[in-house]
């Protein structure tokens, strides 16, 4: 019995070492709606590295090829206290800066277990969506995905209210934080306002968007006649007009 | 002892009362060296654990935090990365020092990689997500639900997991549809559905639940909160043209409502398509049927898929009420109609005859098919009584005609299978203490006239009139832990009727048959390891015109189900069975059964006796991961009917003879699987080998014979990326006749591959079917499909093209028990169908 427990508190020891790196990186699985007209979610992973203060929420590399918004955020990086949004609109990679947002998180009664932590259950209202999140006290990072941060725990499942938008973890391991020079090297750079702005006109008519920002109009004609996508609106993740 | 509790009640209701109130905490956090600690979570916390409010410390280490009024709360806890955490009662930490020193711990990720968006499980239900396993193509649900690991969606609609069919499939938890569930998994848009759960081992029976293992697994359908209490469906035109000679116009319309309440639910629909699209098995249901299905049936029957040339019209309705807390009523009423025409050539010789003589038929043959059933049933579930009653009432009005070159005699061939059935079931189970009182009842009628057209230009009548009646009761009590005994009681009857008449005979016959029968059984379940040791003991009476027989019978069986881990599964079962010989084996009048075929019995009451073992070991993980399974089957049958047969002008003649065989079959066959995560790949490779002896009378020698055959398969599908997804399968077949000296083997290849290409709404598919032999018992074929669409939320447009080649017959040998054929059978030739589809 004795050797048995030794052996344990070696194992455990042996954990310790191994846990010494702070980089976290949880892989979620995404459900989206990329427009209000998509008559099925867009599904993606992202990846949510911390280490520190610094966090990058990514698109699997893999993945970003074929899917038009995969976007990014990076927080506290380059600059402290500073979010910054990549993504792309049409073919065109832009950029924004924002102060990290802060979020009035309410508990709630309930609890899960997601990726085999035990979570507890909070919601917040930001920028028009009420988010339900479950985060686990047993990964005292503050951050999540997307935007989402500022709990006492990592959070690992967030889902809004409408059901456009559901991240739920796969994937919890001890990860690098890469940085890459070139992350943000000819990025056009605009405000979270304009973004919005520039998204919705590009989804009413991508062509005449294209052309108006690029010079080239990327449509396809069949026998003189221009084959014009049905307009759309884009399933925004925040409205600025709502609190 | 009575003071000590009342002091500890007053603490704990005088904390409680303390705890109740909003109350402010302030305090300051440093770490072992007194340095402050910044941005550390402070957290409140009630009995249960959980976070009742939480606040962060500012850059001096000092936090406040106030107890939200009315929630209690027991404990504070400190939180920071790299740090200790600590717990400490709110009472202590209210009375003590209000400085918190935090030691560092390095954190440890405990690393984990799941994928719940897939599955859950909990307890022996998994629930799968839509969305998780759903690909852009997938329609329907049940398109969905055959991509569940363990579940297969049999051509039909048929659903069985782990090799059984399942016992219920529930529309949120509501047995709205009972047996004709494909009326629902059919046509039920999957977008409409939130999940899909698999209920394993489900007793659907309330007052048996505990007390009665059940094998079988049931489905449950999750709804999307949006689908509920309003009506939905699916309205679709398409229009289409075959593109060879002769033209031909092709059209299908379908109109389908579906509501979902709370007290009411109801399916309803018209189909029609002259597409060769199957129709008949969504209303038809997958129960067994009560009625004889007589021996004479339509030439041809319904055609679907490449070789059909139909025309189906097929109105259903389905209502389902619930009429108080556990009693549920449910109407259902369906009609089919079809027009089906069939060209073909066949070639088919032998085994048993001299000289290996063929008829070579070639056949023209139109049918017409009316089906009517209604069904009704009264259920009420709860867990102190279960009581059903399932009326159903089955009507149909088939013909068919031909004009078909016999051995190069041009004749034609006319028959009219008419069937009328009644069947009523009645069930009820009243649960005691320790065990339960089941009672069920069936009764059936049926009555099939029919008339043939005989090879000579002679009418045959046929007219079955049959009558069942089965009621059993069972007592079963637990007489210790995990140990159950039963005892059945029961009796059947039947009833058979036969008017025969053609060219000068004219004759009825009767058969009766009683049994009376009590079967003792123990069962062992416990939740790993289920056992039963039975054994039915049952006097059996029986009398055919003059022949009486009566007998003692003892059918002996054992099972044994041992679950050692979740994912494992062991069955192994034997049983012994005595089988009356049927009334068609009985039957000394010679019946013909189609135009240029006939058989007749031995007149005397024989029967046939058997012993039956099989065994299957399953793995199973319920998302991605390994699946296998191996199954052995050793089958003996003692004392089966022999039959001498004859060939005069083109007809085949069956008679049985004063003689008996044995026959053994056994077949070992097994399969893998792997799923993985990575680009939702799926393999699987399957093989079963098969073979039986059993003997044939040839040359009016007892000869030995064998069958043996070999199916291998193998899928893979793949999603590469997120647009572009494709499945593939094979298939290798082949089978061996030895009979006298004379061994015949067949091989073929089938190979078939879809890609489907989904950018954006729109969704292009391709797809390619291949058949091939080495020994050209499969005439090479190869077929292509391809269709576009352009699919939004409320309609989808789009464009089939099939057959694009333009194949225009598939050559093909195959090996029966009794024989071989040649066939050459006639396919649909290219076609186009334009559709709009709308959601409503």
């Amino acid at each position: 019995m004795r050797l048995y427990l030794v052996l344990l508190v070696m194992l455990s020891r042996v954990g310790f070492c191994q846990a010494q790196n702070k980089a976290l990186q949880v892989d979620y699985y995404a459900a989206f709606r990329e427009v209000e007209e998509q008559p099925m979610p867009t599904i993606a992973t992202y990846s949510l590295s911390v280490s520190g203060d610094t966090t990058s929420f990514k698109i699997n590399t893999n993945e970003e090829l074929l899917n038009s918004v995969g976007y990014s955020v990076f927080k506290n990086y380059p600059k402290k206290g500073i979010l910054v949004f990549k993504s792309r609109i049409g073919v065109n990679p832009i950029m924004y800066e924002e102060k990290i947002p802060i979020f009035e998180w309410k508990n709630l009664d309930g609890d899960s277990t997601i990726c085999g932590y035990s979570c507890q259950k909070a919601e917040t209202k930001f920028r028009g969506r009420t988010w339900k999140v479950w985060y686990s006290l047993d990964l005292p990072y503050s951050e999540g995905p997307w935007k989402l941060s500022g709990l006492p725990g990592l959070i690992l499942k967030a889902e809004d209210s409408k059901g456009d938008f559901v991240f739920v973890a796969q994937k919890i391991c001890k990860g690098k934080f890469c940085y890459s020079k070139k992350e943000f090297v000819d990025v056009a750079k605009t405000t979270l306002p304009n973004y919005i702005k520039d998204l919705i006109e590009y989804e009413k008519d991508p062509s005449g968007y294209m052309e108006m920002t690029t010079g080239v109009r990327g449509s396809v004609w069949i026998g003189g006649v221009e084959l014009k996508p049905t307009p759309q609106s884009p399933c925004l993740m925040e409205y600025l007009d709502e609190k | 002892m009575k003071r000590e509790t009342a002091i500890l009640a007053f603490f704990t209701a005088s904390l409680f009362s303390f705890a109740q109130g909003a109350k402010p905490y302030s305090g300051h956090v440093t770490d072992v060296n007194g340095k402050p600690l910044a941005k550390v979570s402070v957290l409140l916390l009630n009995s249960k654990g959980n976070v009742v409010t939480f606040a962060k410390t500012d850059s001096q280490g000092n936090f406040s935090i106030t107890s939200p009024e009315g929630k209690e709360v027991s404990k504070i806890s400190f939180l920071n990365l790299g740090y200790a955490r600590q717990n400490i009662e709110i009472g202590k930490f209210a009375k003590g020092d209000k400085t918190i020193k935090m030691e560092e711990k390095v954190q440890e990720i405990r690393e984990v990689e799941v994928k719940p968006e897939v599955f859950k499980i909990k307890g022996d239900t998994i629930a799968y997500s839509v969305l998780g396993l759903r690909e852009k193509q997938d329609r329907t649900i049940e398109d969905v639900i055959a991509r569940i690991p363990g579940i297969r969606v049999d051509v039909s609609g048929q659903i069985s997991y782990k090799g059984k069919n399942i016992n219920k499939f529930y529309v949120d938890g509501k047995d709205m549809v009972g047996d004709s569930y494909a009326m629902v998994s059919k046509n039920l848009n999957a977008d409409k559905v939130d999940s899909v759960e698999v209920l394993q081992n489900h007793q659907p029976i309330k007052s048996l639940q505990g007390k009665q293992f059940s094998e079988a697994a049931a489905l449950n359908l999750v709804l999307k909160d949006g689908v509920k209490l309003h009506w939905t469906g699916t309205a679709e035109l398409g229009s289409g043209m075959f593109l060879q000679s002769p033209w031909h116009w092709t059209h299908k319309a379908r109109l389908v409502e579906m509501y979902f309440g709370n007290k009411m639910s109801a399916v309803s629909m018209y189909k029609h398509n002259n597409v060769a699209e199957d129709m008949e098995r969504e209303v038809m249901g997958f129960a067994m049927d009560y009625s004889d299905q007589g021996q004479l049936s339509n030439i041809g029957g319904i055609g679907t898929g490449r070789y059909g040339f139909n025309n189906s019209h097929l109105f259903a309705t389905n209502w389902y009420f619930k009429i108080g807390e556990n009693s549920s009523t449910r109407l259902q009423l369906t009609g089919l109609w079809d027009k089906s025409t069939t060209h073909g050539y066949s070639e088919r010789t032998y085994l048993d005859i001299d000289n290996g003589a063929a008829v070579v038929e070639n056949r023209n043959a139109s049918s017409y098919t009316s089906h009517w059933k209604g069904e009704w049933s009264y259920s009420l579930n709860a867990a102190k009584m279960y009581f059903r009653n399932e009326l159903v009432g089955n009507l149909a009005f088939d013909h068919s005609h031909s004009s078909t070159t016999l051995n190069g005699k041009n004749t034609y061939e006319r028959v009219l299978p008419r069937k009328r059935s009644f069947s009523d079931a009645l069930e009820i189970n009243l649960p005691s203490k320790d065990g339960f009182n089941f009672v069920r009842s069936t009764f059936s009628y049926s009555y099939l006239p029919g008339r043939l057209l005989l090879y000579n230009g002679a009418e045959e009548q046929l007219n079955l009139k049959s009558a069942t009646w089965n009621t059993k009761y069972t007592r079963s009590f637990s007489f210790a832990k995990y140990y159950y005994a039963s005892l059945d009681a029961g009796y059947n009857m039947e009833r058979k009727n036969e008017f025969v008449s053609y060219n000068d005979t004219t004759a009825t016959v009767f058969y009766h048959e009683d049994k009376v029968y009590l079967s003792p059984g123990l069962q062992y379940n416990k939740h790993d390891i289920q056992a039963s040791l039975g054994c039915d003991m049952m006097w059996l009476s029986r009398k055919f015109d003059t022949d009486k027989d009566s007998r003692w019978v003892m059918e002996p069986n054992v099972s044994f189900t041992w679950k050692p881990i979740s994912f494992w599964e062991w069955r192994t079962d034997y049983r012994h069975t005595f089988s009356p010989s049927g009334f068609y084996e009985v039957n000394p009048l010679r019946v013909y059964t189609s135009y240029n075929m006939a058989s007749s019995g031995t007149g005397a009451n024989n029967h046939s006796s058997g012993d039956n073992v099989s065994t299957s070991l399953y793995y199973q993980t319920p998302g991605f991961g390994w699946n296998g399974n191996i199954q052995y089957s050793y089958g003996t049958s003692h004392y089966n009917t022999l039959y001498e047969s004859k060939l005069v002008d083109g007809v085949y003649t069956r008679n049985s003879i004063d003689e008996s065989s044995r026959s053994v079959s056994q077949v070992i066959g097994g399969g893998i699987g792997r799923s993985f995560r990575s680009m939702r790949t799926r393999l699987s490779l399957s093989c079963n080998y098969s073979w039986s002896n059993y003997d044939i009378m040839y040359q009016g020698v007892k000869t030995r014979s064998k069958m043996q055959g070999l199916n291998s398969g193998f899928s893979w599908s793949m999603r590469p990326w997120k647009i572009f997804n494709f499945e593939e399968r094979s298939t290798f077949n082949i089978s061996k006749q030895s009979s006298a000296g004379r061994n015949t083997v067949y091989r073929s290849f089938y190979h078939s591959l879809k890609f489907f290409l989904n950018p954006g709404s729109w969704q292009l598919s391709m797809s390619g079917e291949c058949r091939h032999s080495p020994d050209g018992s499969e005439k090479f074929n190869f077929y292509s499909d391809a269709a576009l669409s352009y699919k939004t939320q409320k309609y989808e447009l789009g464009v089939t093209c099939k057959n694009l080649l333009g194949t225009n017959k598939r050559e093909y040998r195959s090996l029966s028990v009794t024989g071989s054929s040649y066939s050459v059978t006639e396919l649909r030739p290219r076609e186009i169908l334009a559709s709009i589809i709308f959601n409503l």
